[in-house]
Parts: structure tokens; C-alpha cells; sequence
């Protein structure tokens, strides 16, 4: 290694300056899907709250633009040094793209700056003024293939990357996957973050008009967030489908060894997303005057969803590994799952759960939509601790994709780039699961401290001038 | 406007629009969930051993967390109306505990579930014996064949089972000593004509990321498996 960063060393500021840079982006990528979809649905339906929600989002996705810019800045200053060989690598390979990615981060950002600017003044233009947020989320959506070229080629290069030429290295084996499953994660993240802010809005408002507005822009980011949720574990697979036809060890490695305890607790996160979003359905509910009888279905609903998250998280065993033993005094018998009860670790068994979980809040959505097309919803009159809900969701959100962008990461082993650059420096190994979450719960503490000074000055401020 | 509901159990909850606070009653005996927690605890020792059905104290403990955690879903599923601070600092700060101790709770677990040991420079090893230096191949991820290969207990089950490597290789392929037939499948992986009956080929090619001189390491290893 030719040099390192004091005190945090050079794998703790690369990890969580590239992890800050993530969620940043997408953050901006994910929410202008969102604020687009509200604009032009508020256009159509002349509903003028999809116009203020897609506004008063799209002022705090500008500002959010700069904090992007500096953690990526500051995620390319941590690789410089310490990791110059990778980047002379990668520069190597993807010489053209390494051009292309500022010039269109560039347009995206000029598109950005029109789209918020050009409200007011292309208010009378509706459809320019739309079609300029199509084209920022185009261009968004290039910039984001783009780097998960990179991203993608680190785990699944070609067979020959020496003679391979650049779109042959752009196709790799799993690119098609990251960008679907980066894609819908995007705009989830999106939907949930835009409830968060209407939950502090909701909390903090003064004016009954003021909390039915919150009220709904949280149901409307909360349905937004869930109906893409439920795409996500789908994505998840045809991801993993890929990496397993790619490398059928690396899948090993995953599912089975150093990186099997991960998805027991990637099976717990999900579990607390869905928990989650269907308990805000289930608290908001209450809202709608004449929903009493759908009530009956709430325990029912979560006693199969939390069953179904139990069963997704039995583990096969207590060991963290393949080749770690059981601790002295400890038969093993006592740590492996029990003969009959084995199917209960089987992939079979955990995506029967997972279907479970998703039609339960499917049918849960159904209930909901049921009730308001029968009674009055009283926007504005939601008990708090719903919004207290869509706080904790994106709090799960975040911390979910800093833990599985790291479990991609680790699934590269001890390779830059697998099977063709070898990291030799002394972070090689695969860190332990308590020191990758310690790792992502930092990300994700300083991402929400950001983002609150960001929702602040945005927010608060913006509503005060 | 107040509604109310009556439960199956004989429970009443009080729905009181417009934000008003009210407590649910809690007098129902959580029947249910001592069932189960009696399932899990006392039933397993009972179970004949054969039956295939004893779950170890870890397991115990899972589902017991899992139980609890399942009851405090249902409770705050019963509240009807909590209160929220009053002031724009109080309702931040509120908002930045349920943060922090969501974010706190998955750190926490993700740092009390098993933990494998981190690489020592001790493990490296720098021995003439070939064999030796196999084992220690054998077990590293660089050639990570434990991932789908069991010897003695440790490993993956993917791929057959190496404890009596050296026996079993020399019968795998007629006219084939072991040593021969090791160095080739090692080499060629799932490509190698001889598949074993019984498991998906999905052995990588070593021939292509190991040297030679490593090949030959891991081929006397394993012919000292008998």
C-alpha cells in the first residue's frame, strides 16, 4: 500500500465516504422519479397538493446536490493514495467512461438547477416544463449506469478482461442486475425520504391545513416507498441469480459462508421495513371514518407477516463461517437447526416467506384503498406514532443499503477486481459482521445528521422567506 | 367523535378522534404467547433424541427474542394515541432517539450474532512440507476449496467430501491413480469429463488462478487423507 490515512486508515474513510456518496445519490436519482410522477399526476388530476409536495421536494434534492458532489469528491481524494493501483486500473479499462461521467453529472446538475428554477416561470407550460424533469431523470439514470459499470465489473469481470473491449467490460455479467436492483432501491429510498420530511412537517405544524397537507404528502411517500419495497426482494434475486451463474463460489461464499450470518440479518432488515410501512397502514387507518370493520384483519396481518419474518431469519446454524467449530462446551447439536426442522434454512422456505410478507401488504394496501373509497379520510387527524413510523422506515432504509452495498463489496473477498487484481494491502480480509455494521450505522447516523440540516435550511427556512 | 370496539378476548379500546389520548385496557392473560414461549422452552427436552426436532439453547433463545419482539409489535399496535412533544426542538429530538435507537438496535445485533475471527500473520505459513502448505491452501480463500469441500467435520457441503480424499480418488476413474486424477479435476474443475454423481459441476477451473507449484501443494494434502 503505498500510503495510508491516519488515524481511521484507509478502508474506514473509503468505505464510509463512498457509503455517504451512495446514499447522497440516490437520494438525488431517486426522488426527481418521484417529484416528476407528482408533478405531472397533480397536472392531470388538478390536485394542487401533488404541485406543492413535488416542489418542496425537488428545493431540498438541489441542495442536496452540492453534499453529493463533496462526499464524492472526498471519496476520490481516499482513493488516490492508498489505492492508486485500483484507479490506475480502472482508469485503464474505462478510460472513455471516466470522461462521459462528469460531463453528464455536469448536464444533470444544469437540468437539476432548470427544472427547480424554471417553476414559477414555466408554471402557464406545464408539459416543457415536465419534459425537463424526464430529461433530468434520463440523464440521472445514465450517470447511475455508468458507474455501476464500474461497480459491477470490481465483482463480475469477463473471462478475458485483458483483450475485452470497453462495452464488453460495461456488460459484464452483473450490470443488467445492479441497475435494476439499484433502480428500484433508488426510488424506494425516495419515497421514504419524502415521508420523512412530512413527518416532521406533520409533527412541527402549527395550522390543521398544515398537518393535512403533511399528513398526505407522508401516506403518498410512505405508498410510494412501499410499492416499489415490494419489487426490491425480486430485483434482489435476479441480482444474485446473476452473481451465482457468474461464480458459483462466490454465491457460496455468501449464502453459505463468512457472508451467511449477513443475510440472516439482511432477513431482519427487510422484516422491519415491511413491519413497518404496514404498521403505518394499519395506525393510519384509523384516520378514515367508517374503516372499524378492516380493523378485525390487523392482527391477523401481522401475526403472518411476523411469522414469515421469523422463518426468513432462521439461521442453519450459529456459526459464523465453514470452518469455525463449536466453542468449547458446546455440542453442535445445540447450534444446527434440528433435522426436521432443516427446511426452515432452505432458500425454498425463505422465499415462500417473503411472498407471504409482500401479498400480506398487498392485501393490507387493498384494505386501505377499500376504506377510503367507503368513508371519509380526515387528513390531518393521524395518531403520531405513524409518523413516528415513517422516521423509523428510512432510518431502516438507509442502514439496509449501506449493509448490503457492503456485503457486495465483501463478496469480491480479498480482490479489488475478482480474479484479476488482488488487494494486497493490509485491509485484504473480510470484515466480521459486528465491524460492517458498526460501519454502516456510522454511515448512516452522519447521512441523517446531513440530511437534517439539509431538510432545515430547505424546509424551515425556505418556508420562512 | 368516539368509537368503540370490542374484542373477542372481553378487551375494550377506546378510539378517540381528533388526538385525544386513551389507554388501552390490559387485561387480557397473553395466553397465546405463553404457549408458544412453552413450546419452545419445555417441549424440545421431551422430544425423544431421534425425533429430530430438539432445538439447541441458541435456537431457544432465537425464537424467545423473536416472541418478544412479536409481543412489543402488538402492544404498540394497541396504542391508540401516544403523545408528541410540543415544541419544534422537543419534536427533533424526538425524532432523532427513535433514529438513533433504530440505528442502534441493528448495530447492536449485527455485533451480537456470530463473529468469525479476522486473519492472523501466524496462520501464514512458511514450511519445506508441501502437504503443510496444501492445508493451509486448502482453508484460505484464495483457493477457498473448504467453501465447498468438508474435511473432518469443517467446510461446505456443495461439492463431495474430502476426508478420505486419498482413498476414494484412486476409484473415480478407471486406470487413474489418485494423484493423477486430483491434479486433473483440480485443473480442468467442472469442465474435467468425470463428473461425481450426485452434485451440480460447478467446480472453477483452478488450473487458471492457482500456479502450479500451489496444485501440486494442495494434491499432497490431500493424499494424505486416507
Amino acid at each position: 500500500m503505498p500510503i495510508d490515512i491516519p488515524i481511521v486508515g484507509a478502508r474506514s474513510a473509503v468505505w464510509i465516504t463512498g457509503q455517504l456518496h451512495l446514499f447522497f445519490a440516490a437520494f438525488i436519482l431517486g426522488a426527481p422519479i418521484f417529484v416528476v410522477i407528482c408533478e405531472w399526476w397533480g397536472h392531470r388530476s388538478r390536485d394542487e397538493r401533488y404541485e406543492r409536495l413535488a416542489h418542496e421536494t425537488m428545493k431540498v434534492v438541489l441542495l442536496a446536490y452540492g453534499f453529493t458532489a463533496i462526499s464524492g469528491a472526498a471519496f476520490g481524494f481516499a482513493l488516490m493514495g492508498p489505492y492508486s493501483d485500483v484507479m490506475v486500473h480502472l482508469f485503464e479499462k474505462f478510460g472513455p467512461l471516466f470522461g462521459l461521467y462528469p460531463l453528464f453529472f455536469l448536464i444533470e446538475t444544469v437540468l437539476a438547477y432548470l427544472y427547480c428554477y424554471t417553476w414559477g416561470p414555466l408554471a402557464r407550460r406545464k408539459g416543457l416544463h415536465i419534459l425537463i424533469g424526464v430529461a433530468l431523470n434520463v440523464v440521472g439514470t445514465v450517470v447511475m449506469l455508468l458507474m455501476n459499470a464500474v461497480g459491477a465489473y470490481m465483482l463480475t469481470p469477463p473471462a478475458s478482461p485483458e483483450s475485452a473491449g470497453i462495452w464488453e467490460l460495461v456488460n459484464n455479467a452483473t450490470w443488467s442486475g445492479l441497475n435494476l436492483h439499484r433502480f428500484v432501491a433508488n426510488v424506494t429510498l425516495g419515497g421514504f425520504m419524502v415521508a420523512l420530511f412530512a413527518a416532521f412537517m406533520f409533527l412541527t405544524a402549527k395550522t390543521h391545513d398544515d398537518r393535512a397537507f403533511y399528513d398526505w404528502m407522508g401516506f403518498t411517500g410512505n405508498f410510494i416507498g412501499v410499492a416499489t419495497l415490494m419489487a426490491l426482494p425480486l430485483a434482489g434475486y435476479v441480482y444474485s441469480k446473476e452473481i451465482f451463474l457468474y461464480d458459483a463460489t462466490i454465491a457460496t461464499f455468501m449464502m453459505a459462508d463468512k457472508l451467511s450470518w449477513f443475510f440472516v440479518v439482511q432477513g431482519l432488515l427487510v422484516s422491519l421495513l415491511f413491519l413497518g410501512a404496514n404498521y403505518y397502514m394499519w395506525v393510519s387507518i384509523r384516520r378514515v371514518t367508517g374503516a372499524e370493520p378492516y380493523r378485525a384483519y390487523q392482527r391477523p396481518t401481522f401475526t403472518v407477516i411476523l411469522a414469515a419474518s421469523v422463518v426468513w431469519m432462521v439461521p442453519q446454524n450459529f456459526l459464523p463461517d465453514l470452518v469455525t467449530t463449536a466453542p468449547a462446551g458446546v455440542a453442535a447439536q445445540d447450534i444446527v437447526i434440528p433435522e426436521r426442522a432443516a427446511f426452515l434454512g432452505l432458500m425454498m422456505a425463505k422465499a415462500l416467506a417473503v411472498t407471504a410478507i409482500i401479498l400480506l401488504t398487498f392485501l393490507t394496501y387493498m384494505c386501505y384503498r377499500r376504506a377510503i373509497a367507503r368513508g371519509t379520510m380526515r387528513w390531518g387527524e393521524i395518531a403520531p406514532q405513524a409518523q413516528y413510523a415513517l422516521v423509523f422506515v428510512p432510518a431502516v432504509a438507509v442502514y439496509t443499503m449501506g449493509f448490503m452495498g457492503a456485503i457486495r463489496e465483501l463478496a469480491r473477498q480479498d480482490w479489488h477486481v475478482y480474479n484479476v487484481l488482488r488487494d494486497t494491502t493490509p485491509y485484504w480480509y473480510t470484515t466480521p459482521l459486528g465491524h460492517t455494521g458498526v460501519m454502516a450505522g456510522i454511515a448512516t447516523l452522519v447521512f441523517f445528521t446531513v440530511m437534517a440540516f439539509i431538510f432545515w435550511i430547505g424546509f424551515k427556512l425556505g418556508q420562512a422567506a | 367523535m368516539v368509537t368503540q370496539r370490542e374484542r373477542t378476548s372481553g378487551a375494550h379500546v377506546h378510539t378517540a378522534a381528533g388526538g385525544r389520548a386513551v389507554t388501552p385496557t390490559l387485561k387480557r392473560v397473553p395466553w397465546g404467547v405463553i404457549a408458544l414461549l412453552a413450546v419452545v422452552w419445555a417441549l424440545p427436552p421431551l422430544l425423544p433424541e431421534g425425533f429430530g426436532l430438539r432445538f439447541g439453547r441458541a435456537f431457544q433463545l432465537f425464537f424467545t427474542a423473536a416472541l418478544v419482539f412479536s409481543v412489543a409489535v402488538f402492544w404498540l399496535l394497541d396504542q391508540e394515541h401516544i403523545p408528541q412533544p410540543k415544541s419544534t426542538a422537543g419534536v427533533l429530538g424526538s425524532i432523532a432517539l427513535v433514529y438513533v435507537a433504530t440505528v442502534g438496535f441493528l448495530v447492536a445485533v449485527a455485533v451480537a450474532a456470530p463473529q468469525f475471527a479476522l486473519p492472523r500473520p501466524e496462520d501464514e505459513v512458511a514450511t519445506a512440507d508441501a502437504a503443510k502448505r496444501g492445508e493451509a491452501l486448502f482453508w484460505k480463500p484464495e483457493a477457498a476449496c473448504f467453501q465447498c469441500h468438508t474435511i473432518a467435520g469443517r467446510g461446505g457441503t456443495r461439492g463431495p467430501e474430502l476426508s478420505h480424499a486419498a482413498t476414494v480418488a484412486g476409484s473415480r476413474v478407471p486406470g487413474l491413480a489418485a494423484e493423477q486424477y486430483l491434479r486433473e479435476k483440480m485443473k480442468g474443475g467442472a469442465a474435467y469429463p468425470f463428473k461425481v454423481p450426485g452434485y451440480v459441476p460447478m467446480m472453477p477451473a483452478f488450473g487458471q488462478s492457482l500456479a502450479p507449484d500451489q496444485i501440486d501443494d494442495l494434491v499432497a494434502y490431500l493424499l494424505t487423507l486416507k
